[in-house]
């Protein structure tokens, strides 16, 4: 989609008075597409009326093509950081929750099953989050165990 | 992609330790699952290795697709490149079509600056993903929790490892076995043979 001079153009009515002031008056809107369909597109302006012409839509969409790649490999990036970083921490919130678990099996004799809803209780009673509840409950033993490793 | 009843089972209850109603694995999985295949047509499957203090665990998701089809590529993504990850996270993608990564390979390593021998390609095709699950998250559980039951004991973080890597060497190096052991010594009062930590050894850890 081309316009030569948006500040006139009927297609964008409060789009075109907006941008003209800041002297933007040619638009170039390419779509980016996939196999999938439109994934975006990719605008282009100009300070110059009739800026674009049909060969400069024409190489236009010749850079369209591989942007559109590099948008869809953007997305997968994107997305490997956000499940990875969330794999990461609901392990490491797993493996304390573990640990506390142990030590409840271990103070009070009871087994593993037992013993995570006892974490579970804690938390829904003090409407803390379990991972928390879990943490302070390691970090408490851990502070005894080192207490005692370091007594005189 | 396949998810199982066992692999959605694991990815529910990994998204409990988040806590968090906003963050849900399995979402998470499939769209970073849509997104490759948006990316790459002839995409089969990938594995997501996550690595906590020297343990690994794999998560692998495939395609139904892959039964009829052979890996004909792989991409290989340390993620110590892209997030605080530990030495040995990564993640492997499969296709079916050679060169299908190159164009992604090309992004990911202009995006991320990378050097030229950081992404790999092609090196993990003798190594594919079998089924869909996630593997070691029971052994990591039960190891948890037997160091849980020593720091009980008076055990710091550190000698607890120290102890149940000994017990594992007294038993042939295995260490699920001995954790397994703690455990059933913390549930039924029969302790295994140990060094307790105020009897003279071993050494604070501070």
């Amino acid at each position: 989609m081309r316009s030569g001079s948006v500040d006139t153009d009927q297609q964008w009515p409060r789009f075109g008075r907006r941008v003209a002031p800041l002297g933007v008056h040619g638009v170039l809107s390419l779509p980016l597409l996939t196999s999938e369909g439109v994934l975006g597109a990719m605008n282009v302006y100009a300070h110059e009326r009739d800026a674009f012409d049909e060969h400069a839509a024409m190489v236009g969409e010749l850079f369209a093509v591989p942007a559109a790649i590099a948008v869809q490999n953007a997305h997968v990036l994107a997305q490997t950081k956000r499940l990875a970083a969330q794999l990461q921490a609901a392990l490491t919130n797993r493996a304390t929750i573990d640990q506390a678990r142990g030590i409840l099996m271990s103070r009070i004799g009871c087994d593993s099953e037992e013993a995570f809803a006892r974490l579970r209780a804690i938390s829904r009673a003090d409407n803390q989050k379990l991972h928390l509840v879990a943490e302070a409950l390691v970090d408490e033993a851990v502070r005894r165990a080192r207490a005692r490793h370091t007594a005189p | 992609m396949e998810i199982s009843a066992a692999l959605a089972s694991d990815l529910a209850s990994l998204s409990q330790a988040l806590d968090d109603p906003e963050s849900d694995l399995e979402t998470q999985l499939r769209r970073l699952v849509a997104d490759i295949q948006h990316a790459v047509a002839s995409y089969l499957g990938l594995r997501l290795t996550i690595t906590l203090r020297g343990a690994e665990v794999t998560l692998t998701a495939r395609e139904r697709t892959w039964s009829t089809t052979d890996a004909a590529t792989s991409l290989r993504l340390p993620l110590a490149a892209i997030s605080p990850a530990q030495p040995g996270s990564h993640l492997v993608l499969y296709a079916g079509t050679p060169g299908a990564f190159v164009d992604l390979a090309a992004d990911l390593s202009y995006a991320l600056a990378l050097g030229p021998a950081t992404l790999s390609l092609d090196d993990d095709l003798s190594d594919p993903v079998s089924e869909s699950g996630i593997a070691g998250l029971d052994g990591q559980a039960t190891i948890n929790q037997a160091l849980g039951v020593l720091i009980e004991r008076g055990y710091t973080p550190e000698s607890a490892r120290e102890e149940l890597s000994r017990l594992a060497d007294l038993d042939g190096g295995h260490l699920h076995r001995a954790a397994e052991s703690i455990i059933h010594s913390s549930t039924y009062g029969n302790r295994p043979s140990e060094i307790e930590p105020d009897s003279g050894s071993p050494q604070a850890d501070d």
